[in-house]
């Protein structure tokens, strides 16, 4: 193959932003974590706060929003723990990661009764009132419904029930902190963007909204704060110039999964 | 296993040695390596302190494997 040198040349001599291959990687690192096991002591999600933490201390551009989408990513990524059954893991079998694997879902159950905010933070995104308490989508209750089912099979029912009750209002209240976590630096981004380059603050406006309306659709329980949420989103995409046919396929998505819901019919009536 | 751990930091270019420690972890991970698959998970996760904000574009011709191929789907 013949190669110009001297737009080698030039191509090496560019530099640019590793912000976008930083976003790649973290989101194959964070479906690698979907099945990591969690340690005894340190708890079922100590790799991902060290991943929360590193990325904190990350010094990132004013003008992206990639923080901003990592952070998405891992709400994505702790929504996919809190199911019952993981579409993929690790062989479990009688080899000694099947066994650890069992052993790091007894060690989320037992810490998730105690002040562990990140198993929660999937449900950030299902509610704008800080002080209204979430939901969890049926199918998708997280540690309680783990809670139970790892629960000693002594345990009278009154008691589990009571574990659960307890261990969701926990949930409830953690997922409240993670919601105040997460959304000043998506905040921050948007309100940064619009006083400079008007054009690119635009587009990164809707790509967030977008991303955010997407996530919200897929992982938050359909209610009245999540409509609201939702309907926000929909018409601040569509404000800052998202492609129409996105925007449809979005709602046509939450219409045809949510048929009987009466909060998506507030929905289409708002966004009329 | 070890050999990897050992040798990966050798690299200059900081993402292939992110992917290169990403894909080792798999595979400890699918032999039951699991305490070799979280120490490249972690020092995956610390080498991310040192990704700098701007790199050079010839970098970045490593692209990402179908590795994740490798993880079974009977959980």
């Amino acid at each position: 193959m013949i190669v110009d040198d001297d737009i080698s040349a030039e191509i090496e001599h560019q530099v640019q932003s590793t912000a976008q291959l930083l976003l790649v990687f973290v989101s194959q690192l964070a479906s690698q974590l979907v099945c990591m096991p969690g340690h005894p002591e340190h708890g079922p999600f100590y790799l991902v706060k060290a991943l929360l933490q590193v990325l904190d201390e990350h010094e990132w551009d004013k003008g992206t929003i990639t923080k901003a989408q990592i952070n998405l990513r891992i709400v994505a990524l702790l929504a996919a723990i809190s199911q019952q059954k993981f579409i993929y893991g690790i062989p479990d079998s009688t080899t000694r990661a099947g066994r650890c694997l069992h052993l790091a879902i007894v060690c989320a159950a037992g810490s998730l009764t105690h002040d562990d905010d990140l198993c929660v933070a999937h449900c950030v995104v299902c509610s704008r009132a800080k002080r209204s308490p979430l939901r969890w989508r049926s199918g998708l209750p997280g540690g309680a419904a783990r809670h139970g089912r790892q629960a000693p099979s002594g345990m009278p029912q009154h008691a589990r029930r009571a574990a659960e009750h307890r261990c969701r209002g926990t949930l409830e209240f953690q997922a409240i902190r993670a919601f105040r976590v997460f959304m000043p630096p998506l905040a921050d981004h948007v309100h940064h963007h619009h006083h400079h380059q008007r054009l690119q603050a635009k587009r990164l406006q809707a790509e967030l909204a977008v991303e955010l309306l997407n996530h919200t659709i897929a992982f938050a329980e359909v209610n009245q704060q999540s409509a609201q949420l939702i309907s926000n989103l929909y018409e601040l995409a569509k404000n800052c110039g998202a492609k129409p046919s996105t925007l449809e396929q979005c709602i046509s998505f939450l219409r045809r999964y949510h048929a009987e819901n009466p909060s998506v019919d507030d929905i289409s009536r708002k966004l009329r | 296993m070890a050999y990897c751990f050992i040798t990966i930091p050798a690299l200059d270019s900081i993402f292939p040695r992110l992917y290169l420690y990403l894909l080792a972890s798999h595979v400890a991970l699918v032999n039951g390596c699991l305490p070799q698959g979280e120490a490249l998970i972690k020092a995956a996760i610390t080498l991310l302190r040192d990704v700098p904000a701007v790199e050079g574009a010839h970098q970045h011709r490593y692209r990402p494997h179908v590795a994740a191929m490798m993880i079974a789907d009977d959980c």
